[in-house]
């Protein structure tokens, strides 16, 4: 398995495919990372692929100083936000259609096996909620709980994704915190 | 809930995500072992962190991700701006022909194009005055455009600037 540095090396000498390997190696990070910016998997996609083709557009100017992965949250944070930005917010009714499960699926049958319906409903109703509490929150709270909760970035890495003070992301996370704990109330116990 | 719960519960963040170092996370840990309110506001914020963090792993685990790299590979693969790069003025009467209500307006009061052409080195954003205002930006597939309003002159500028190079290029117009 080659590093990161070895991938890149591999790309600047015009092998795509050490991209395409790039690519599928940090795809699912960033779609979830994404998703949780931006609430909705249309504009998830459309932010995880600008934020690969910048990368890859602009991999001449990386010049090794943070490690790739930060360096690529950045441009695909930038891009969740500029989307974000364009699009405006999405109304209420709109963004709870886009939620709803797609069951038909079936390669990832998380848990559905030992769950009764009501069990699965319950958990459907809460992934909404959860959706739509993150949603909720002012933009930088989000970022930063997104960042911290799903990918589980250090306050320093998310400091200096946002550029901000590590006492500044600590206070973002506490207020996040507190207003999905409002909101969530009695499913968080 | 005392002053020291109070004090506490700020730093429980900080402690749950292991962020916290001397002092303030022994504060945390000692009072954590004889206050069961605050224990319990840990538990929560565990038990919060784990939903979120299930839920969009979930979600990125169902969705087809294949299409990514094939969507990827599409737009890397037609030519960059840098190679095939298209004479300006069309890019510019690109720009119009979007249909975005504030490019309509900025069409309107008849943006006079291709004055003047000027490379800047640097970041295009350090030339903007306090006073200019963004009338609007798009971004399209390789460029972003941007047009402003110089605050003191009235005068209508767009900056093209290359996402692959990040070039900048500043194109100036007068209002009629
Ligand atoms: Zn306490």
């Amino acid at each position: 398995m080659l590093s990161d540095e070895q991938l890149i090396e591999r790309i600047r000498q015009g092998d795509t495919t050490a991209f395409q390997a790039l690519v599928e190696k940090y795809q699912k990070k960033l779609y979830a990372v994404a998703y949780g910016l931006l609430g909705n998997r249309e504009d998830a996609l459309d932010s995880v692929q600008e934020a690969f083709v910048k990368a890859y557009r602009s991999l001449d100017r990386f010049k090794g100083e943070s490690s790739f992965y930060t360096w690529l949250y950045r441009i695909t944070v930038n891009a969740a936000i500029d989307m974000g930005r364009k699009q405006g917010r999405r109304d209420e009714v709109e963004f709870l259609e886009e939620v709803e499960p797609e069951e038909e699926k079936g390669e990832y049958p998380v848990a559905s096996s030992i769950e009764n319906p009501s069990q699965q409903l319950m958990r459907k109703e809460l992934g909404a909620m959860i959706e739509d509490a993150i949603q909720q929150l002012p933009a930088e709270q989000r970022t930063a709980i997104v960042l911290r909760e799903i990918e589980g970035l250090s306050y320093k890495e998310i400091a200096n994704l946002m550029r901000c003070s590590e006492g500044t992301v600590m206070s973002r996370l506490h207020y996040g915190r507190k207003k999905l704990q409002e909101i969530l109330g009695p499913h968080v116990q | 809930m005392t002053i020291r719960c109070e004090k506490v519960r700020e730093l429980l963040g900080g402690f749950h995500d292991n962020e916290l170092q001397g002092r303030e996370f022994r504060t945390v840990s000692e009072h954590l072992k004889v206050c069961a309110g605050c224990a319990g506001e840990l538990k929560r914020l565990e038990t919060m962190s784990r939903l979120l963090k299930a839920h969009y792993e979930e979600l990125a685990g169902k969705e087809d991700l294949s299409q990514v790299w094939s969507r990827v590979s599409a737009a890397i693969e037609t030519p960059g701006v840098s190679d095939g790069r298209e004479p300006l003025l069309e890019r510019i009467m690109k720009i119009f022909a979007l249909p975005k209500p504030a490019w309509a307006i900025a069409g309107a009061v008849a943006v006079v194009v291709v004055l003047m052409l000027a490379s800047l080195p640097g970041d295009h954003m350090s030339t903007l005055a306090a006073n200019d205002c963004i009338i609007d930006k798009v971004d399209s597939e390789n460029c972003s455009f941007m047009l402003y309003e110089a605050g003191a002159t009235k005068m209508k500028i767009i900056w093209v600037i290359d996402q692959g190079s990040g070039e900048t290029e500043q194109q100036t117009g007068v209002t009629s």
